[in-house]
């Protein structure tokens, strides 16, 4: 079942790693991986699909559960062919599964005065499951001595789904250092099981399984059934949201002026947490033995189906929930992400390379990288980058292109996650890992970049010039832009930049004249 | 700016990002599409599995009650034994009636002369001598063929009339002084009231006016020679004899002329009451089976032999048959193709006459030993632990009744006789050493995750057997296909469960290992497990019975090596 789940199962990462589109200067929501971060637009999210972002990550891959055997099939990794050895040297100590999905349902973002802010409202969810290398090693190995015996502990699986309404900050202090800060209000549901503990034993003289679990929802059943006698019955729309929280990011991003083109960034994000009253709690503890030591009183008159059911309930009778009560309040912690990175810009910042580590702290796991990002600029209206995940749990190439004319919409496209090796089918093989993210958004207001090339003495919150690309100081001034503060040399150097643009426009269509741009 | 654009147009970028999104390297060894061999390994290296316990079997528990309602029973002292229904028999006799025989009275007469003087003698005192005899002539005939020798007849109302007159004699007869004696012969048994210890009459005076006259009941004729009946006649004679004087003391009583006396002898109304002898009575001979209709089958096979150390037959016959009678009995197992006449044997039981009048019960025990026969049997050698050696579905048994030619005996004319047999066999659950008694069993149905995948494998049935049983038991396991015929496997050989008693339980290890090394398993399916299992008794086993406490139990395991291969398709 494991191994379906990985294989075809859609599950989502609630917390998105940054990756691939951390230095894209045309991606709107760059604030949510540093709230220092601006974008190259105002802009206004499409109600919906502003923003959104589905993921999958996984330490186990295909390879690790399928092999190749002699009779040229795949077999699984309970195949008499594969040994216990060659299946469990890919599986590590815990073996992580997060899932999730990030969708804009509100968003906008404005600059004002000598900020950038942004509003954004959310949906969030996602499930992380942390199966320990013990569980594995029970299912394959099973019984290689009498007895053999497992202590399989930390098997954990989480949910959360919130919505977020958010509102972010950003502003330069210097002509150095930019910082930004996003409040965030939650309101959200949770689940958690913790297997604490399942001995198991198997032998000649008896088979003993010994647990221990707890199970948690943070969320007001509207409805309840008491219908399977073993686990609780309810259903993810009985589940009312019953924790409310908040959560800040925090972010700087430094550019030295002795090195233009140098850029390095700090951000934490999510920092925060949900709180759940006793009353918007429900608790179930399952714990027990089974000892089966053979059947009893084997005879001719013997219904083994009888016995056997009587087998299969008292299994059952060890997942038994039973409700035990909720004695205080709790608090969660909304998973928080570490983002740092590193940029530099080159060839008046047409390509830039930038090195970026994110680690973001699970409630099973922590889950750490080290992207090599390489960005590429061709064109104001476009920028396309590559990534390369060398550290971490997922190895493989990203990709993110981002289309921005000056007229019509900002489209987005990225994947964190191109697997190096997949099968036929485009399953990966090693680690699945599966990102897509697609933003659409209405730009506001003109490219800053564009804008300030015209102007390279003045202030310019985006880092990239491609007119003067090596002399670009970025230089700080604190009454220099404003989303409506504009003075008249600068709509007049605004018109020369859009006539130049139409330019550019009608050259890179050229053979293409049903392409508006 | 503008030419980079133009060399970079919009959509050679995106097939470049999906060149190289798609340009990871496709193994096609994982190719879904070939198919995914759900074979799955469950267990492991090998999968240990506690079966459990066994319920205690019994020999009820095992056969079932409707089997110890059968044949086989529990006996007073706990031991299981092998009891056919018993069978009652009766015999009515009525040997002989007195219309048998046709008899004709005897009446003999003679005749002598008194003289009228006598040679020396006055005649006023004179004494005459008297010596004569009568010989009466005895012939019977039309005898039954059955009666072989005669020796004694018993009357009842038949006398014996003698009769000594004086013709013309002196008007007073008492001047005449008898003095002489009748001899009644020796095989005539008259009361002895009326005769001397020699059998004699003394005749002192005459009781009639012409002489004397005497009627003397004869009780019993005794003939003690040749009493052998020829061609169904007897011929014998008696002589009744006369001797001594008559006296004249009269001196005026003159004797002028001889005087004639008139002697008779007469055996009137011969009316037997019983004879003596020897006889051979024609009786009927009786049949008699008892069945083991229902008895295990494993009792029945045709390399079992049943080395039963103590069966008996209980008869018990109740007569009231005063005469002594032989019985002859054929005993004579009986299979489905006929009688095993190898097997048979013949016992004679002599039953004695009982008195008179009365009613006893003779109790008999046929076997081999009188190890287990109660006090008042009496001990007939029997080898019915031959005659069961392989259990037989029948055994019959022929009664021939005879009474004992070896001496005279008596028999009342008219008396019926009865004589009731009950005879119950009785074979205790006791085996000698000879004992070996095969049986098996086939268990099918067996998962298709144990039975049909173990090719290659290998997998051992093991556990302790905790043994009441006084016998010791060799089993195997051995496989078969779906056409019940032995799969070649490798198994482990003949395991021993070792004989225990009643009060000590004896515990075995047992081993069942079934190997497929060679593969067979992947042509030929497993199909079903056949149980092969004899019993055994040796020198220390021997002569323990198997009691109702008699059981065992079993604590199993399984060992499946290369644990079970299943296909989860």
């Amino acid at each position: 079942m494991i191994l379906f789940f990985l294989l075809e199962g859609s599950s989502f990462t609630l917390n998105r790693a940054a990756g691939v589109e951390y230095f894209q200067p045309g991606y709107a929501y760059r604030h949510r991986f540093n709230p220092a971060f601006v974008p190259q637009w105002g802009y206004m999210g499409m109600p919906g699909i502003g923003n959104l972002n589905v993921s999958m990550a996984s330490t186990m891959g295909l390879s690790d559960f399928l092999y190749p055997l002699e009779n040229g099939k795949l077999g699984t990794f309970m195949h008499p062919e594969v040994s216990a050895d060659a299946f469990l040297k890919n599986i590590r100590k815990k073996n992580n599964l997060s899932v999730g999905f990030d969708i804009d349902v509100l968003s906008a973002g404005w600059f004002w005065g000598r900020a950038f802010w942004s509003f954004d409202i959310s949906a969030k969810g996602g499930m992380q499951m942390s199966i320990p290398y013990g569980l594995f090693e029970f299912v394959k190995k099973e019984m290689t001595a009498n007895p053999s015996r497992y202590h399989i502990k930390d098997l954990r699986v989480d949910a959360l789904a919130y919505m977020e309404v958010a509102l972010g900050h950003s502003r330069s202090l210097n002509e150095e250092i930019t910082v930004g800060g996003k409040l965030k209000f939650l309101v959200g549901t949770q689940m958690e099981m913790r297997v604490n503990r399942m001995d198991i034993s198997l032998g000649d003289e008896a088979w003993t399984v010994s647990s221990d679990a707890d199970f948690r929802v943070f969320g007001r059943l509207v409805e309840t059934s008491a219908n399977d006698a073993y686990f609780p019955d309810f259903r993810i729309g009985d589940v009312a949201p019953s924790g409310y929280g908040i959560a800040f990011d925090l972010g700087m991003e430094y550019k030295p002026l002795f090195l233009p083109g140098l850029r390095f960034s700090a951000a934490v994000t999510d920092l925060g947490f949900l709180y759940y009253g006793k009353n918007g709690m429900k608790a179930y503890k399952a714990a027990g033995n089974v000892l089966f030591d053979g059947f009893e009183q084997i005879g001719m008159d013997m219904d083994l189906q009888e016995e056997v059911n009587g087998l299969v309930e008292d299994m059952k009778s060890m997942l038994a929930w039973e409700e035990i009560p909720v004695l205080k309040e709790m608090v969660r912690m909304v998973n928080p992400t570490l983002n740092f990175g590193v940029e530099y810009g080159f060839w008046g910042n047409r390509f830039s390379l930038g090195l970026l580590n994110t680690t973001t702290f699970y409630p099973s796991h922590v889950q750490s990288e080290l992207s090599l990002i390489a960005n590429i600029h061709p064109a104001r209206w476009f920028s396309l980058s590559f990534s390369y995940a060398f550290i971490g749990h997922r190895e493989g190439f990203g990709w993110a292109f981002n289309i921005t004319p000056k007229w019509g919409l900002n489209l987005f496209v990225a994947s964190n996650y191109t697997p190096l090796q997949v099968n036929p089918q485009w399953i990966p093989l090693k680690r699945a890992h599966a990102h897509v993210q697609v933003g659409l958004t209405i730009p506001l207001g003109n490219n800053r970049a564009y804008l300030y090339d015209k102007e390279p003495d003045d202030v310019n919150a985006f880092p990239y010039s491609f007119r003067y690309p090596d002399d670009h100081k970025n230089r700080y001034e604190p009454y220099g832009y404003g989303g409506s503060g504009w003075n008249e040399e600068e709509v007049e150097v605004e018109e020369e930049v859009e006539e130049e643009e139409e330019e550019e426009s009608a050259d890179s269509t050229e053979g293409n004249p049903s392409n508006p741009q | 700016m503008n030419n980079f654009g133009n060399r970079f147009p919009l959509w050679g970028i995106i097939v470049l990002l999906l060149l190289t999104t798609f340009s990871s390297c496709v193994k096609d060894s994982y190719d879904l599409g070939k198919g995914i061999d759900m074979t799955l390994q469950l267990g492991g290296d090998s999968l240990y599995l506690p079966l459990g316990s066994t319920e205690t079997f019994t020999l009820q528990s095992l056969l079932g009650e409707d089997m110890l309602n059968g044949v086989l029973k529990v006996n007073g002292q706990g031991v299981y034994v092998l009891a056919p229904e018993g069978q009652e028999t009766s015999l009515a006799m009525h040997p002989l009636d007195a219309d048998d025989f046709s008899i004709d009275n005897v009446a003999v007469d003679t005749f002598f002369v008194l003289p009228a003087e006598m040679p020396g003698q006055q005649k006023v005192a004179m004494r005459c001598p008297i010596e004569n005899e009568i010989r009466l002539d005895f012939h019977f005939d039309n005898i039954p063929e059955s009666i072989l020798a005669l020796e004694e007849f018993t009357f009842s109302h038949t006398t014996l009339n003698i009769s000594f007159l004086i013709a013309d004699g002196p008007e007073d007869i008492s001047s005449m002084k008898p003095d002489f004696h009748i001899l009644i012969p020796d095989e005539f048994v008259v009361d002895a009231a009326q005769v001397d210890d020699r059998n004699r009459i003394h005749v002192t005076e005459f009781n009639q006016p012409s002489g004397y006259v005497a009627s003397l009941p004869l009780k019993r004729i005794i003939r003690e020679e040749t009493p052998e009946v020829a061609d169904r006649c007897i011929d014998f004679f008696s002589t009744v004899r006369f001797e001594g004087y008559i006296g004249v003391e009269s001196v005026d009583m003159t004797i002028h002329e001889n005087l004639q006396v008139t002697v008779r002898c007469e055996v009137d109304r011969i009316e037997p009451l019983s004879i003596s002898g020897k006889f051979n009575l024609d009786v009927e001979p009786q049949e008699m089976e008892f069945a083991f209709g229902m008895v295990p089958e494993a009792l029945k096979g045709s390399d079992v032999v049943l080395d039963f150390a103590d069966p008996h037959i209980h008869l018990q016959l109740e007569t009231d048959v005063d005469i002594a009678l032989n019985a002859r009995l054929d005993i004579r197992p009986l299979s489905a193709t006929g009688e095993i006449s190898e097997l048979r044997q013949v016992l004679d039981i002599e039953i004695p006459a009982v008195s008179d009048g009365t009613s006893e019960k003779l109790n008999y025990w046929l076997a081999g030993s009188t190890q287990s026969m109660p006090e008042g049997y009496i001990f007939i050698p029997t080898d019915l632990a031959g005659i069961i050696r392989q259990l037989p579905d029948k055994i019959g048994m022929q009664v021939y009744t005879s009474v004992d030619t070896g001496f005279m005996q008596t028999i009342h004319f008219g008396k019926d006789y009865s004589l009731q047999a009950d005879m119950r066999p009785e074979i205790p659950l006791i085996f000698g050493p000879d004992l070996s008694l095969s049986f098996c069993d086939t268990l099918t149905g067996l998962p298709d995750a144990l039975a049909g995948h173990l090719a290659g494998n290998s997998f051992c049935i093991y556990g302790d057997v905790y043994s009441k049983f006084p016998l010791d038991f060799y089993m195997q396991l051995e496989a078969l296909d779906e056409k019940a015929e032995l799969i070649p496997l490798s198994v482990s050989p003949l395991q021993r469960v070792a004989a225990g008693r009643d009060e000590q339980e004896k515990v075995s290890h047992v081993e069942f290992q079934l190997a497929d090394p060679e593969r067979v398993l992947d042509t030929r399916k497993f199909s079903a497990l056949r149980i092969s299992c004899r019993a055994a008794s040796d020198a220390a086993s021997a002569g323990v019975p198997v009691t109702e406490a008699a059981s065992f139990r079993a604590v199993l395991k399984l060992k499946v090596s290369g644990g079970l291969i299943v296909e989860a398709n």
